[in-house]
């Protein structure tokens, strides 16, 4: 079975009080793409996973893992 | 960069996923017209014909063009660079292949079409490209506004 990535980028930016179009601003990329993350639809790369969690002041395994993984 | 130029990619980028739709459906629908009409040789090949291929040809690499690049070349380096991030790349790429499988069957299907109704080899190439560039424009945008529902 293959392994799904799950994340809780949507809780974390949430916390932080900041929209989509704020978040993509802090790491460089389009709104769609934060959307695309967050729904799960797109798996990003691990610089842009890195870029996230560092966004967003938690540890990259906190923000992401798969779904035999849950943290 | 700056917030406006942030703002700017996303309307940039909302516009593009429009307009890849559109222009991939009008211009297969524009060829589709056009080889229902006699082919040249049968005909007197002038001025016309040779306008509407070269009409074609500047469509095609134009269409092509901004598929590969993106579109916005007469941006900012910062505008470009967000409006090609790596979502949009991940959605070019998916783009391209589904282009090449829809070049693959339509190439396919000719080769079946001619065993039984001749078809001249510049109207299968017209046809193959047209069915790849258009299947590749129309695949990019309906994902890049899948992806822009709800952002």
């Amino acid at each position: 079975m293959p392994e799904e990535l799950h994340n809780a980028l949507r809780e974390e930016r949430g916390r932080l009080g900041l929209t989509q179009g704020e978040l993509a601003e802090l790491v460089g990329v389009s709104r769609k793409t934060i959307n695309t993350v967050e729904n799960n639809v797109f798996v990003p790369s691990t610089i842009l996973a890195l870029k996230l969690a560092r966004a967003v002041d938690r540890p990259v395994e906190q923000l992401f893992w798969l779904s035999d993984h849950p943290t | 960069m700056s917030m406006s130029d942030h703002l700017l990619a996303e309307r940039l980028v909302r516009r593009r996923a429009r307009v890849a739709t559109v222009f991939g459906i009008l211009f297969m629908a524009t060829q589709a017209s056009s080889l229902s009409r006699p082919h040249p040789a049968l005909t007197d090949p002038g001025a016309y014909q040779l306008g509407h291929i070269a009409a074609w040809v500047v469509w095609a690499v134009i269409l092509l063009l901004v598929l590969v690049t993106g579109g916005g070349l007469l941006r900012t380096a910062g505008v470009r660079q967000m409006m090609n991030d790596e979502g949009t790349r991940a959605h070019r790429g998916r783009a391209l292949c589904t282009g090449f499988w829809a070049s693959l069957a339509a190439t396919f299907s000719l080769y079946l079409l001619n065993l039984y109704e001749p078809i001249t080899t510049s109207d299968a190439l017209r046809l193959v490209v047209t069915i790849a560039v258009a299947a590749a424009l129309i695949s990019f945008g309906a994902m890049e506004r899948k992806a822009l529902r709800g952002a």
